[in-house]
């Protein structure tokens, strides 16, 4: 084991919530409901409290399991969802126990990306790829791939905010070109 | 394990005690890596394997916790290696990183993020209102997250066999790889969303619903070609917010 970093801030802020919430964030622009509606970016967020999130500034509200959002930085354009090659529901319809909500098109270095994603309730069960990038040659590489990992290929690690890395366990060697010694240093 | 360790404490109220916990914490890894390494020929592992020494009692724990885990995942989870030996590494860095947590604890500190070699625990909130933000790692591009996970007190686990290769096996059949290219769960606990992790990545497709109802707070899945596994088919009604 290497590198004991640590980094302490001497501020005690009192009380601190420590209810064990779970959110997990998915980025990328979502459409509401309404398909024709103009898509903005949006941060969906699933809490089991309702809490909200902020991220660079921009607000999010969730509600029960759909997203509404306010912009952020990802451009977003009007989506057209492919059905082709998905299996769920049509982006933005609501069966009695799940959500689906549809990205806007986000471009990507490999190419247009557009994913749906399916709530139920606060937990994500499903994610589809509406689009898929073609074209350049390291795009081909990602398109083998049925789908890229998700929208979030947009989503460098600095504009994720993040404050750590969790990942497949990694050697030293891997830990020098990762994020989190990224993140190390940088605190 | 030869695992880099990052520690960020939040709320120890001078250096001096912030550091002290965190070399405590350290000493908790380091041990843990000495004793119950499999590479290590006289490991406290390789002597009980041996039969030169008695289980002590947190090696007792260790192999419980591995027996369990067994036992739910139907025999994908073994820390027995297909060449025969004894290996306690998908347990022990767990359960070592959740001790070196509980130090912390013991050290005053309620604000907390532990991240030994990609797992994660967290305690507390880095600044007030905010949960600490785990990126996931994009299987297929280090610089990529492919999401992120907020957690104030848990833990996330991440396994996979994009950064050492096939280094897990299939307790039902001795076979090394995984179904999974990389497999997430997040618990309460560091121990439970190691394990759990390392049980959906050779569990596969089937192994992410599986984790819902062994402790996971949450799980998700990459396939080698790219898709992600959710939890799907999650019928009845939505849990209503708030």
């Amino acid at each position: 084991m290497t590198a004991a970093r640590w980094r302490g801030t001497l501020i005690y802020t009192g009380t601190l919530a420590t209810i064990g919430t779970l959110a997990v964030t998915r980025f990328g622009p979502v459409l509401g409901a309404d398909q024709g509606a103009p898509v903005t970016a949006a941060t969906v967020t699933s809490t089991s409290q309702g809490a909200t999130t902020t991220q660079g500034g921009s607000t999010t509200g969730s509600s029960s399991g759909t997203t509404s959002g306010s912009a952020s930085a990802a451009p977003s354009t009007t989506a057209t969802p492919s059905p082709s090659d998905t299996t769920t529901p049509a982006a933005g319809s609501t069966t009695s126990s799940t959500v689906t909500v549809a990205g806007g098109v986000s471009q990507t270095r490999y190419g247009p990306v557009q994913v749906s994603v399916t709530f139920s309730g606060t937990t994500i069960v499903d994610v589809q790829t509406l689009q898929s990038p073609s074209a350049e040659r390291e795009s081909q590489q990602i398109a083998q791939r049925s789908t890229p990992v998700l929208a979030q290929e947009v989503l460098a690690a600095q504009s994720a905010r993040i404050d750590t890395v969790s990942g497949a366990t990694y050697t030293s060697e891997g830990y020098r070109q990762s994020v989190q010694s990224a993140i190390d240093q940088v605190g | 394990m030869g695992i880099p360790m990052s520690v960020d404490v939040r709320d120890l109220t001078d250096e001096r005690s912030a550091a002290e916990a965190v070399d405590a914490a350290f000493a908790v890894l380091r041990s843990a890596e000495e004793r119950f390494s499999p590479y290590r020929k006289d490991s406290e592992l390789r002597r009980y394997e041996r039969g030169e020494t008695a289980p002590s009692a947190d090696l007792q724990e260790i192999l419980q916790v591995a027996r369990d885990a067994s036992e739910a995942s139907g025999g994908a989870f073994s820390i027995r290696a297909p060449d025969g030996s004894l290996d306690t590494n998908g347990v022990v860095k767990g359960w070592a990183a959740e001790r070196a947590a509980g130090v912390l604890r013991e050290h005053g500190s309620r604000r907390f993020c532990l991240n030994a070699g990609g797992d994660v625990v967290t305690a507390g909130e880095p600044e007030p209102g905010r949960a600490w933000r785990a990126g996931v790692r994009d299987p297929f591009d280090p610089t990529r997250m492919m999401a992120v996970v907020e957690l104030r007190d848990g833990a996330v686990a991440t396994s996979g066999t994009y950064e050492r290769g096939a280094h897990v096996w299939d307790g039902r059949t001795g076979e090394t790889g995984a179904a999974l290219l990389s497999a997430t769960v997040v618990a309460d606990d560091f121990t439970t969303a190691d394990v759990l992790a390392t049980c959906v990545l050779v569990l596969g497709v089937e192994g992410v619903a599986w984790a819902f109802a062994h402790g996971a707070r949450e799980a998700f899945g990459v396939l080698p070609d790219g898709r992600v596994v959710t939890r799907a088919g999650v019928a009845g009604v939505p849990v209503p917010l708030g």
